[in-house]
């Protein structure tokens, strides 16, 4: 074989090198498509190994977002003060018109409680997980999500959903010992049952990867108006209800268009919860055995 | 090395290890700029540009000894899991494009600066275009405006990822480093 070395010369060696270039090559476009492949066979153990390499970053992330985050409340703070005329106009009519909502509100959550109790409701309790501080986001990549400094260590798992004061920010999609990466509301693969509280109808929501939702299977026959709240329904048991989810904006296109309620441009602190449903544990085998049945003939 | 390393004087040690260094350090500084992919910038569109691309592009074309495929595949292995996108998407592809604009160099010896930014458009457009289509065929779905956002933003940023890599360049395969 020609490319086979003589010995010692530097131009079989070149050779050799260029081989092993060759082989590297093949196998590295081996690795990649393996790769790959692992993305659609395995997504749970790719997930983990995600979740350890979030850990490698996240401690030096949470030191060097701090610029970020000064900066993010020195912005805060100047457009607070500029606008704080016209805020406090804005806040003194909302504050007049919520007391009166407030007195209708606090007689109807009276009887609301009253005939629950009544009809023996049954409602889980929302759990918290715990306050996590997020010092990352994938402003660089086509995944919309939020990096949050617990991970297992923490009672952090996949699928637990986050929220901030004003409302839901999405669900843990990978976790790390320390870190775990949150799929935001705003991501086209978000997906959240929710309900408009106006007309009480059923929805789904949905990121369209611009910072704005998507409202879909909306009932024709009860559109949705502009100002709308959206709130989760509570529907699949992941979400507890009433969380609010997005303020509708713009119902002139096929699917109506909502703001997040979260402030998803200044998130500092967020909140874990545990899903408001656990998943039912598997059937207690009976301890009475089963009659075991003839053998066919 | 054919002497002993404690009769190196401290100058030959420096520059031993220095020729090592030389090999990684473009492989550090694009991971470390990779980290400012995760910044929490809290933009709705994704205007961070692809900085490892960038990276891989300018050191492939202009240094591409120091990019070997292998090297681009780590980079983009990291990318991949840092950023959440599917595992050895950007790294097959960074690889792909190292080993593609490591022949190209004769294309590129002597050329001026915006020969080589527009040489990096279709570079660029088509590395876009490929995340997109295999992000979609993996089933993480993403829009194709986001894709152009991020598209116009990494040609914007190829100005001062050149100027950062050929400072590092500079540094890097300065012949008095190693004495």
């Amino acid at each position: 074989m020609a490319l086979l070395p003589t010995s010692g010369s530097k131009r079989s060696r070149d050779r050799w090198w260029w081989l092993a270039g060759r082989f590297g090559l093949v196998a590295l476009a081996f690795l990649g498509i393996g790769l790959l492949i692992l993305n659609k066979t395995m997504p749970a153990s790719i997930g983990r190994v995600r979740g350890h390499a979030l850990d490698t970053v996240a401690p030096a992330l949470d030191w060097l977002s701090a610029p970020v985050r000064g900066l993010s409340a020195i912005m805060d703070w100047g457009n607070s003060y500029l606008n704080a005329r016209s805020k406090a106009q804005r806040l003194s009519a909302e504050v007049a018109r919520l007391h009166l909502l407030n007195e209708t509100n606090q007689s109807l959550n009276r009887e609301n409680i009253r005939l629950k109790a009544l009809l023996h409701v049954a409602e889980p309790a929302v759990q918290i997980v715990g306050t996590v501080r997020v010092v990352g986001a994938t402003s660089g990549s086509m995944l919309q999500s939020a990096l949050i400094t617990a991970g297992y260590k923490n009672n952090i798992v996949q699928g637990q959903p986050v929220r901030d004061s004003d409302g839901l920010i999405g669900q843990v999609i990978e976790v790390g010992a320390i870190s775990a990466r949150v799929l935001l509301v705003t991501d086209t693969n978000s997906r959240v049952p929710v309900r408009i509280v106006r007309t009480g109808m059923p929805a789904m929501i949905s990121g369209s990867n611009n910072g704005l939702l998507k409202l879909l299977y909306v009932d024709p026959d009860v559109p949705a108006v502009e100002g709308d709240l959206v709130v989760t329904s509570g529907q699949g048991g992941l979400f507890p209800p009433n969380v609010p989810v997005a303020v509708v904006t713009n119902v002139k296109t096929q699917e109506p268009v909502a703001r997040p309620a979260a402030r998803l441009s200044g998130l500092d602190y967020a909140l874990v919860l545990k899903p408001y449903v656990e998943a039912l544990p598997p059937p207690v085998p009976t301890s009475v055995p089963l009659p075991k049945l003839a053998p066919a003939p | 090395m054919s002497e002993p390393w404690n009769q190196l004087s401290s100058e030959e040690k420096f520059a031993f290890v220095g020729r090592f260094w030389r090999y990684l350090a473009p492989t550090f500084f694009i991971s470390l700029s990779l980290g400012l992919m995760l910044l929490p910038v809290w933009i709705p569109v994704p205007i961070m540009p692809q900085l490892g691309l960038l990276g891989v592009l300018y050191w492939s074309t202009y240094s591409f000894n120091l990019m070997p495929p292998g090297a681009a595949f780590a980079i983009g292995l990291l990318q991949d899991l840092w950023l959440g996108q599917p595992l050895g998407l950007n790294a097959s592809l960074l690889a792909l494009f190292a080993w593609v604009l490591g022949g190209q160099f004769n294309v590129y010896a002597s050329r001026p600066f915006h020969f080589g930014w527009l040489f990096a458009v279709p570079f660029v457009t088509l590395y876009e275009l490929f995340t997109w289509g295999l992000s979609h065929l993996l089933g993480q779905t993403c829009d194709l405006h986001q894709m152009l956002w991020q598209l116009v933003s990494t040609l914007l940023a190829y100005p001062f990822a050149v100027w950062f890599h050929a400072k590092i360049q500079r540094v890097v395969t300065d012949p008095l480093i190693y004495l």
